[in-house]
């Protein structure tokens, strides 16, 4: 059982552990965090070199999590990474069907260029983010908690790749754009990489404890005029109810899912915890708005046009919204 | 402590602007007296504000809703209204923690700081312009006011008439010596006078109509030419008794129209100590006397008297003498019940004057100004109807009265020319200066209150055709008696009435008199 102030103080480690490593990028190591506290997977999006990989590294050594990493190529097939059954012989002799697990067997999973892989891979990938378990040759093998996938994705080099179905992106609870440092950040970067000591984040928290605090998140007492508030701002993003948004009604071809509010829920329930506070606020739900909802947000072909973005159309929401 | 202010401040901007409404209504219509109104403003606005502030001070906000409110005015991020929430539910670790860093989090609130009691400037200007706005709607002129003053008045004056006819009735019941039926006669005008004025919204013209016919009722019961040709004979008695030494007394009393010493001086004369010389003159005395009685019993009394005198039996010439006395005192008797009926008349008149006074434009202390600025007009015209008036001063205590009385007429009039002025008139005489004076004064009667009464003498031409009315002069002192027919004049003063009527020289409220009046005096 781990308790309010236990929960922030191993909350704020892990973030000194990881900043040790991860320079600038608090936003991103913040909803890191609360993806892995609440048991959601994260999707990062940001182009190559931006420290993806080694945050989720660094976030392994710093959890003391079993961690795997899956390079998501398009021969990429379902078996390599949730296993399969291997012939095998025991000791005495005798051959039988063994289950290999699969590098998805881990407490976090770095699934890197996820949109590289088929979609039958990317399918299969999901299924078990989703389900956390996997099955083979009809039997059911659970992923042990916490099981946490980090994916990351390209926003360029679009060709050869397979973007990920609209369903399949609503199984991450935030998607999170990992954007280019800043001067300053770059400076601090590239100090602390070529030089010859390397910072290594330690371990300061284990398994049990991020399960720990992902049930203290739960407990998180929320006001019916917040939960309210989370229901109004999805159902908001649909262009075909009464009531929308102008800039819904022009641009969104599909709105939120319901997992939408349950990540704007589990989100914000967090990020008051971690804010040191035990009931969520508005600007709980407002900090975790866009990462929630920026993958579910369908938008047509005007809005790309027009540049429109998911986020600035979330933007507005948030401004228009009575709280 | 904020929401009962700021509901006392919109409380009494509602309470302003009503009473704005109010103002602008009573500028429309004669509705309420600028007292009253400026008593219903403030009773309205102190109302008004008080109804918000308790409005204020009582409304209950839904404790969820206050919560809520707080958590955004105060930065809770919605603590509080959660620890409302999850107060009722089973307390937890986490809700437990909760409620203490919710009331953590409100102990660092400094409330002086956080919730400072303001009054916005919208709600304060409103309050400022709204005061404003009433008060320049109570003070600026409002013309509206001077009409809710004269009906108010009027009303007053009315009730006024009617508790004096009310009196004036009783005192016409109180007369001695009047039949029911006189007294009915006498009482039943000035019933229906009040029954009129108490039950019929009248204007101050008919109301003064009203009670001017009552007044001409008790006028005519008061006017008895009989009784003041009896008492004048009774005078002449007097002279013709005074050659007597026995009857002295009497004769002296009657002379001075005592009659009710008269009447006790006759009843007891003693004739027994006489000579028969000093009656044989009694007795001439007596015979002359009875030459100049009016009536009929006190000269065959004093005839009596006069034969038992010459033939000296003093005893039947005291009893007649006695009997004498009795006719003086009935004369007498008579003589008070015209006067009481005679002051019943003027008192009623007198109420006919100030309820017609009191619907005139000008109100108050420059009524009298006003009236005498008037006065012109009204001699002129009296002039011009062939009526020299007497020169009516009004009620105004100026007195600064009438005109010369040739005012817009055609001057040929010579008793309108003559038409005395008895105050010092600083008006126009008969410049046509009538102009200046836009309020017109409607007489009630001939001479006003302060005139004169005047009765027409009938002469006849002697051709036996129709009665010829003449003129006269109000004033008792002039001998220049006015000759001119009536008929013979009548249609030309209606006429001039007519046009001045057409030409919107006569107000539209007193138009109906002028016709009335012309219509009534139609020969």
């Amino acid at each position: 059982m781990t308790t309010p102030q236990e929960f922030r103080t191993i909350a704020a480690n892990i973030k000194t552990e990881l900043q040790k490593v991860i320079v600038g990028q608090d936003d991103v190591i913040q909803h890191v965090l609360i993806g892995l506290i609440t048991g959601g997977h994260v999707l990062l999006e940001g182009v190559p070199g931006l420290g993806k990989t080694m945050l989720v590294r660094t976030l392994a050594d710093v959890l003391d999590l079993e961690f795997s990493r899956i390079q998501f190529t398009p021969d990429l097939m379902p078996a390599d990474i949730i296993g399969t059954d291997i012939l095998d012989e025991d000791e005495t002799g005798r051959r039988g069907f063994r289950f290999q697990s699969g590098p998805i067997f881990a407490n976090l999973v770095l699934a890197d260029e996820i949109n590289r892989a088929t979609p039958k891979t990317q399918s299969a990938m999901l299924e078990a983010m989703q389900e956390k378990h996997v099955t083979v040759a009809n039997k059911t093998y659970p992923l042990a908690p916490p099981f946490f996938v980090l994916a990351t994705q390209n926003p360029l080099e679009m060709e050869g790749t397979y973007p990920l179905p609209e369903a399949q992106l609503d199984r991450f609870l935030f998607k999170v754009n990992v954007g280019f440092p800043d001067a300053a950040n770059l400076v601090e970067i590239l100090n602390r990489t070529t030089s010859s000591t390397v910072p290594t984040a330690s371990a300061v928290a284990n398994a049990n404890t991020i399960v720990a605090m992902g049930k203290l998140a739960r407990d998180v007492p929320v006001a019916s005029h917040v939960s309210r508030y989370i229901a109004e701002l999805v159902v908001a993003t649909h262009p075909e109810l009464d009531g929308a948004n102008d800039l819904v009604k022009k641009y969104v071809r599909v709105g939120a899912s319901p997992r939408a509010a349950q990540s704007l829920m589990l989100g914000a329930k967090t990020t008051a915890l971690l804010a040191g506070r035990y009931n969520v606020a508005f600007e709980d739900v407002q900090a975790v708005a866009p990462a929630a909802l920026r993958h579910r947000l369908l938008l047509n072909f005007e809005a790309q046009a027009n540049s429109i973005t998911a986020d600035s159309i979330v933007a507005e929401l948030l401004r228009n919204l009575a709280q | 402590m904020q929401t009962t202010l700021i509901q006392l401040l919109r409380g009494l901007v509602f309470g302003l602007m009503v009473a704005c409404g109010l103002a602008l209504l009573a500028r429309q219509a004669p509705l309420i007296s600028q007292r009253q109104l400026l008593q219903a403003a403030v009773l309205l606005t102190v109302l008004s504000g008080i109804v918000g502030a308790l409005f204020g001070w009582f409304k209950r906000i839904e404790q969820t809703l206050l919560a809520q409110w707080l958590d955004r005015k105060l930065g809770l991020a919605e603590r509080l209204s959660t620890a409302l929430e999850f107060a009722k539910q089973p307390a937890t670790a986490l809700t437990t923690a909760q409620f203490q860093d919710t009331l953590t989090a409100l102990d660092a609130i400094d409330l002086k700081t956080q919730l400072p009691i303001r009054l916005g400037k919208a709600h304060l200007s409103a309050v400022v312009v709204a005061s404003v706005l009433l008060g320049s709607l109570l003070y600026a002129p409002n013309p509206q006011f001077e009409t809710v003053a004269q009906n108010a008045q009027v009303t007053a004056e009315i009730e006024d008439a009617v508790a004096e006819l009310t009196a004036l009735t009783q005192a016409v019941e109180d007369v001695p010596n009047l039949t029911e039926e006189q007294q009915a006669e006498l009482t039943e005008p000035l019933q229906a006078a009040i029954e009129q004025l108490q039950t019929q919204a009248l204007s101050p013209e008919q109301a003064a109509a009203t009670i001017d016919a009552a007044a001409q009722t008790l006028e005519q019961a008061a006017n008895t030419p009989a009784l003041q040709q009896e008492t004048q004979a009774l005078q002449n008695v007097g002279a013709q008794l005074a050659e007597s030494e026995a009857l002295q007394d009497a004769a002296e009393a009657l002379q001075a129209g005592d009659l009710t010493e008269a009447a006790e001086a006759l009843s007891t004369a003693d004739l027994n100590a006489l000579t028969p010389a000093e009656l044989e003159q009694l007795a001439s005395s007596l015979d002359a006397a009875a030459l100049n009685s009016a009536t009929g019993e006190l000269a065959e009394s004093l005839a009596e008297a006069a034969t038992a005198a010459r033939n000296g039996d003093a005893q039947a010439a005291e009893d007649a003498l006695a009997a004498a006395g009795e006719s003086v005192g009935e004369t007498q008797a008579n003589a008070e019940q015209t006067e009481a009926l005679a002051e019943a008349a003027q008192q009623a008149n007198q109420a006919a004057q100030e309820v017609a006074q009191a619907g005139q434009p000008a109100a108050g202390e420059g009524q009298g100004a006003n009236q005498g600025a008037a006065q012109p007009g009204n001699g002129g015209a009296t002039g011009a109807a062939g009526q020299p008036g007497a020169g009516d001063s009004g009620s105004g205590e100026d007195g600064a009265g009438s005109g010369s009385g040739s005012g817009t007429s055609d001057g040929s009039d010579a008793a309108g020319g003559a038409a005395s002025n008895a105050s010092s008139s600083q008006n126009n005489s008969g410049s046509g200066g009538e102009r200046e004076y836009e309020p017109i004064f409607a007489p009630q009667r001939i001479g006003g209150n302060v005139g004169i009464d005047v009765e027409l003498e009938s002469q006849t031409d002697g051709s036996g055709g129709d009665e010829i009315l003449a003129e006269t002069r109000s004033q008792p002192d002039s001998n220049e008696a006015s000759l001119v027919p009536y008929n013979e004049v009548f249609g030309d003063y209606s006429q001039a009435a007519g046009q001045a009527i057409d030409n919107g020289d006569v107000p539209v409220g007193l138009r109906g008199v002028v016709r009335d009046y012309f219509t009534l005096l139609e020969p």
